[in-house]
């Protein structure tokens, strides 16, 4: 008998895709940035400066929703019998498509569900992010039906599929010993911006619940953004496109009930208006999310459920932050950061080099 | 009748779908798939496609994180 998974319907998916596109303007309200109630990308940024990755004082704060999104998934994949520790697909590569990811990210400045909550929030200055990340995954598309592949996975130790869960844990722990002091940048370990978006958060406990939800669905329904693209893009199917439709609409929805519907180009929270780079910057990381395999969201939860490449990825994503920051890679509401057209253009030819030196003819 | 049998042991997201794919459209009709995997979330993908382009799904079985598929083109 094939038994149904109810989240991996098509209604199962819409379901999982409006939850978030509620909680997050919700978030938003109980504190989180502007149009960042969740941000995978922005979130990494702030737990690297936490634990000292970057010196960027604005965006330094251990995100409770990231832990969160790692712990819900591991939870689930217990639960439903689909821990599996695996890795052993191109580690390294994967690392550095992390870091490139997150260098493009904060080019456009934040990651594919950010791009859907700024939008959801009046800020037209996603679109062109949206269509960049577009591109970028139809490029990568190109290459996966030419046989790029980064390799076989193997079975592995449950101590390597525990490993990021574990990290999380850890930093949750942190959280805890060292809590945020009003009025220090720092308290033990950890450090804690006063101002800028690092200074914004929802109270701990709501922001662990929201991530322990979102994570649970979403490894049930293997919600992804980029999968969302890639399968409209390859195969015309709509399964996770819908999820990700319904993110977009319940979330402009929400917004205009809590007030938080903005429209216009100008002075949107932590976005700046240089069309073409918000392009080009999701373009990079639409590249890397496709060749890695998930967008940042996705390898977060793939980590939960013991896939160690998935979590190699994550850690590629916090160095891409500390090097964003500290060589002046990043974006910032005033415009692009001064190295940022270098590192970008680094990471295309980063990507497509892997892109064809991975691709191979099948007979 | 014909059987093509498809590895994708090891393969991860979205390799086993894309070869699943490319299997479903050089098969003729009637052709039986069978898929062998172990990435998780390409067992519950590859139905789901299956269901998308109206192919009959015949089984669904697992053995020690080794899935099998077996579809009707």
């Amino acid at each position: 008998m094939i038994k149904k998974n109810v989240f991996a319907t098509r209604w199962g998916i819409i379901a999982v895709g409006a939850l978030i596109g509620v909680l997050a303007p919700l978030l938003q309200k109980m504190g989180n940035p502007g149009n960042m109630g969740i941000c995978v990308a922005c979130f990494e940024r702030d737990i690297a400066g936490a634990i000292g990755f970057h010196q960027a004082k604005v965006v330094q704060y251990v995100r409770p929703e990231i832990i969160g999104f790692v712990l819900g998934s591991l939870v689930a994949a217990y639960l439903f019998k689909e821990f599996r520790p695996r890795l052993g697909s191109s580690p390294i590569v994967r690392f550095f498509l992390g870091v490139f990811a997150m260098i493009g990210a904060l080019v456009f400045l934040g990651c594919p569900w950010r791009a859907l909550l700024r939008l959801a929030g009046g800020d037209f200055n996603a679109i062109l992010g949206i269509a960049g990340l577009i591109f970028g995954i139809w490029i990568g598309t190109l290459f996966l039906k030419k046989g790029y592949n980064l390799g076989r996975t193997h079975s592995a130790n449950p101590v390597s599929g525990w490993m990021l869960p574990l990290m999380m844990g850890g930093l949750l722990v942190l959280v805890l010993i060292f809590p945020q002091i009003q009025g220090e940048a720092k308290n033990g370990v950890l450090n804690y911006s006063l101002k800028g978006p690092g200074s914004m958060h929802a109270p701990l406990i709501i922001s662990i619940l929201a991530g322990l939800a979102i994570g649970f669905l979403a490894q049930r329904s293997r919600f992804c953004t980029m999968g969302a693209f890639r399968d409209l893009i390859l195969f015309r199917q709509i399964h996770l496109f819908s999820g990700l439709l319904a993110l977009l609409v319940v979330a402009a929805v929400t917004n205009v009930i809590l007030n938080q519907f903005k429209p216009g180009f100008e002075g949107q929270p932590v976005a700046h208006t240089l069309h073409i780079w918000n392009f080009i910057g999701m373009a990079l990381s639409g590249l890397c999310f496709v060749l890695a395999g998930g967008c940042p969201g996705r390898q977060l939860f793939l980590s939960g459920e013991g896939d160690g490449d998935a979590a190699i990825f994550v850690l590629g994503m916090l160095v891409g932050a500390g090097f964003a920051h500290n060589f002046s890679l990043a974006s910032s509401p005033k415009g692009l950061g001064t190295y940022a057209i270098p590192a970008v253009i680094t990471g295309f030819v980063f990507c497509f080099l892997v892109a064809f030196m991975m691709t191979k003819k099948k007979a | 009748m014909n059987e093509e049998i498809i590895d994708v042991r090891g393969e991860t997201c979205p390799v086993p779908l894309v070869e699943t794919r490319k299997a479903i459209r050089k098969a003729s009709p009637g052709e039986i798939i069978t898929i062998i995997g172990t990435h998780p979330a390409s067992k519950k993908e590859i139905p789901m496609a299956v269901e998308a382009m109206n192919l009959t799904l015949l089984e669904i079985s697992e053995n020690n994180g080794e899935w099998r598929i077996r579809i009707k083109a």
